[in-house]
C-alpha cells in the first residue's frame, strides 16, 4: 500500500476536440504543501477538479486516501475552494457555512458550533448574519475557504485563493493557509498566479502547459534542477582560489564574491573545501544559489522542460 | 439529504408561489359562484353544470395551467440553476452522493408542489362551501370530488416533473428547461383544444389519438375521477378541452328519428388504464434517465 493521499494516474480530460487534460499521473504525499502553477488554460483548474471529482475523466483514474476520486469517501478527505465561489442569495454567512456543514454530514448542532468556529477564526464575526453574497471579494474568499475546511478535511484544494485581491487581503488569506499548514497539518494543493507568494508556503511545486505536467517536484530539488549549478564562493584569498582551480568553471566575480557556473555544483564544492583546506584559508561564504519560483517558472515552462 | 429537502421545499414553496396559487384559485371559486347565480334548472341539471364547470376550471387552471406552470418554474431548475449560478459545483464536493443531492432536491420539489396544488384547491372549495350562492348539498357533491383531483394533481406533478427533472439535469440554465415544459403547456391546454373546436367546425381532420397530449390528460383526469366511484357529467366544453366526449352519430332506431343525430358520447379510442400505465412507466423511465445523468455530468 502507498502512501499517497492523492493519486492520478493517466487521467486524461477532453472537452469536445480540447484537451484540457493530457495524460496525467501525479502523486502527493499527506502533510506537504503543493503548489500548482502554470500559464492561464493551463489545466490547473480542471487538474483540481478531475480530484475534486465535479469533473469526469475521459480516461485513467485515481484515489484519494485509497479511495476513487468523485466517491464519498474520497470527498470526505477534501475541502474545496474554486477560483469563483457561488453562494445563495438568501443565506447569511452563519447561514451557509451551517448549511455547507450538515452537507458534510454534521448533525445539525455540530454544524451550528463548527460554523461559529470557522466565523471567528476567519474575523468574519460582525458580518455572520450578512447575506454572504454582498460581501467583498476578499471576505467572500474567506467564506469560501471556511465552507471548504468545514468537516475539516485532510486535504485542501485551494484554487487561486489570492485571486482577484488587494495585496493586504493576500497576505491575509495566505497567513490563513500558512496557520492551517501549521496548526493542522493538513496537506493543501494550491493554485497562484501571484509565484513569490507560494514561494513562501509550498514544499512541492507542480507546473502543468498545455494540460501536461512538466514539472513535479520538492521545492528545494526543483531549485537545484534548474539554478545550473550557480555556487558563490567567497574567502580570505579569491585570487589563490581561481589559480588552484586552473579556469576549470565558467566563473564572475563581483563585490569580492565568485559566482560559479557548472553542472558538477557537488564536485565544485569539493574541491573548494579542499583548496580552502591546504592553504589554510577562511571562509566567508559558500552558497548553492536558489532559483525563485519566478525563475523556475520561465525556466520549465519557457525554455527548459519545453 | 434531510437539508437539501427541506432547502427545496422552501424555495418551491416561496411567497410568490402562494400568492399565485391562492389568487388563481380565488378566481376560480368566485367564476363558479357567479355561474351558480346566472344557472337555472332542477337540481340535478344544476348539479351536473356546476360540476362540469368545475372539472373544467380544475383540468385547465388549478391543476392545468397553474400547476404545470409552477412545475416549469420550479422542478426545471432544480439543478440547471444551481450549475449555472455555480451553487452545485460546491454541492458536489461534499461528501455525498449526487443520487443523494438529485433525491433530496427531487423529493422537496415534489412535496412542495403537492402543498402549492393543495393550497389552491383547498382555496377554491373554501370559496365554494362559504358561497351562500351554492346550495349547501350542491357544495357537498362538489366538495366530494376533492381526493379525485388531489390524485390527478399529484399525477400531474410526477408526469410533467419527471420530464421537467430530466430536462434540468440535462440543460446548464434553467431557462433552456424551462421553455420546452413551458411550450408543452401551451401545446396540452391551448394549442390542441383550439386546433380540435376549429376542426370541429371546419370538419378538417383531428389530431391522432396517440399524439394528442391532451387527450392523454384528459383520460388520465377521468381515471382519477373514476378511481373514487364519481363520474364525469357529459359535457361538451370539457369534450372541446380534453376531448374524453366526442360528438358522435347515434343509431336512428335508439333515438327514433328519420335521420341520425349527433350526440356526446364517451371517446374510448384509447384506454384509459393502457394510458395512465404508458405515463407512469415513461415518467419512471425519465427519472432513472435523470439519475443517470447527473451520475456523470461535469460541473
Amino acid at each position: 500500500m502507498d502512501n499517497y493521499c492523492i493519486e492520478l494516474n493517466h487521467v486524461t480530460k477532453r472537452f469536445g476536440n480540447f484537451t484540457a487534460v493530457n495524460d496525467i499521473s501525479l502523486q502527493l504525499t499527506p502533510g506537504k504543501v503543493y503548489g500548482i502553477v502554470g500559464p492561464n488554460g493551463a489545466g490547473k483548474s480542471t487538474t483540481m477538479s478531475l480530484i475534486m471529482g465535479t469533473l469526469m475523466p475521459t480516461s485513467g483514474n485515481g484515489t484519494v486516501m485509497g479511495y476513487p476520486i468523485g466517491s464519498t469517501e474520497a470527498l470526505a478527505h477534501l475541502g474545496y475552494s474554486p477560483e469563483f465561489t457561488s453562494f445563495y442569495n438568501d443565506m447569511s454567512c452563519v447561514e451557509y457555512l451551517w448549511y455547507m456543514a450538515t452537507l458534510a454530514g454534521l448533525s445539525d448542532v455540530e454544524a451550528a458550533k463548527r460554523a461559529n468556529e470557522l466565523i471567528d477564526r476567519f474575523e468574519l464575526r460582525e458580518h455572520a448574519n450578512k447575506k454572504v453574497c454582498k460581501f467583498s471579494t476578499g471576505m467572500k474568499k474567506k467564506v469560501s475557504l471556511a465552507q471548504a475546511m468545514i468537516h475539516n478535511p485532510s486535504i485542501l484544494l485551494l484554487d487561486e485563493p489570492t485571486a482577484n485581491l488587494d495585496p493586504t487581503s493576500r497576505m491575509e488569506i495566505l497567513d490563513i493557509v500558512r496557520k492551517m499548514v501549521n496548526q493542522d497539518k493538513q496537506t493543501v494543493l494550491i493554485s497562484s498566479h501571484v509565484l513569490t507568494e507560494l514561494e513562501t508556503v509550498i514544499d512541492g511545486v507542480i507546473m502543468i502547459n498545455h494540460g501536461v505536467i512538466v514539472l513535479n517536484e520538492d521545492i528545494e530539488t526543483a531549485q537545484r534542477k534548474f539554478n545550473n549549478g550557480i555556487v558563490v564562493f567567497s574567502s580570505s584569498n579569491n585570487q589563490l582560489v581561481l589559480e588552484k582551480l586552473e579556469d576549470k568553471y565558467s566563473y564572475t566575480v563581483d563585490n569580492n564574491e565568485i559566482k560559479f557556473s557548472c553542472d558538477e555544483t557537488d564536485q565544485l564544492k569539493r574541491e573548494l573545501i579542499k583548496i580552502v583546506y591546504e592553504n589554510d584559508l577562511m571562509i566567508n561564504k559558500i552558497d548553492q544559489e536558489r532559483l525563485s519560483l519566478d525563475s523556475l517558472y520561465k525556466n520549465a515552462l519557457e525554455g527548459g522542460q519545453q | 439529504m434531510k437539508n437539501i429537502f427541506l432547502r427545496t421545499l422552501e424555495t418551491t414553496v416561496k411567497k410568490s408561489a402562494i400568492i399565485i396559487s391562492v389568487v388563481t384559485a380565488l378566481l376560480c371559486g368566485l367564476m363558479l359562484v357567479n355561474l351558480a347565480e346566472i344557472t337555472k334548472g332542477s337540481f340535478v341539471s344544476i348539479s351536473n353544470e356546476l360540476l362540469s364547470y368545475q372539472n373544467l376550471f380544475i383540468f385547465l387552471a388549478l391543476d392545468g395551467f397553474l400547476l404545470i406552470s409552477m412545475i416549469a418554474s420550479s422542478t426545471s431548475g432544480i439543478i440547471s440553476s444551481e450549475v449555472h449560478e455555480g451553487t452545485f459545483r460546491l454541492l458536489v464536493t461534499k461528501p455525498n452522493s449526487r443520487s443523494e443531492i438529485l433525491t433530496g432536491k427531487l423529493t422537496g420539489n415534489f412535496v412542495g408542489l403537492v402543498l402549492l396544488m393543495l393550497l389552491s384547491l383547498f382555496t377554491y372549495f373554501s370559496v365554494i362551501v362559504l358561497s351562500r350562492n351554492i346550495d349547501s348539498n350542491i357544495a357537498k357533491m362538489l366538495l366530494s370530488y376533492l381526493p379525485c383531483y388531489i390524485l390527478y394533481g399529484i399525477v400531474v406533478i410526477v408526469v410533467v416533473g419527471s420530464v421537467a427533472c430530466l430536462l434540468s439535469c440535462i440543460c446548464n440554465k434553467k431557462l433552456a428547461a424551462f421553455l420546452p415544459i413551458f411550450a408543452l403547456i401551451i401545446v396540452i391546454m391551448a394549442v390542441i383544444p383550439m386546433f380540435r373546436i376549429v376542426g370541429q367546425f371546419s370538419n378538417s381532420g383531428q389530431l391522432p389519438p396517440l399524439i394528442d397530449i391532451n387527450y392523454h390528460f384528459g383520460l388520465m383526469f377521468k381515471q382519477c375521477v373514476e378511481v373514487f366511484g364519481k363520474s364525469i357529467p357529459q359535457s361538451e366544453a370539457l369534450g372541446y378541452f380534453t376531448n374524453i366526449f366526442i360528438n358522435a352519430f347515434s343509431d336512428c332506431d335508439i333515438t327514433r328519428m328519420s335521420w341520425p343525430k349527433q350526440v356526446l358520447t364517451d371517446n374510448q379510442t384509447l384506454s384509459m388504464m393502457a394510458v395512465m400505465a404508458i405515463y407512469i412507466v415513461l415518467s419512471a423511465l425519465m427519472l432513472l434517465l435523470s439519475y443517470r445523468i447527473i451520475k456523470r455530468k461535469d460541473v
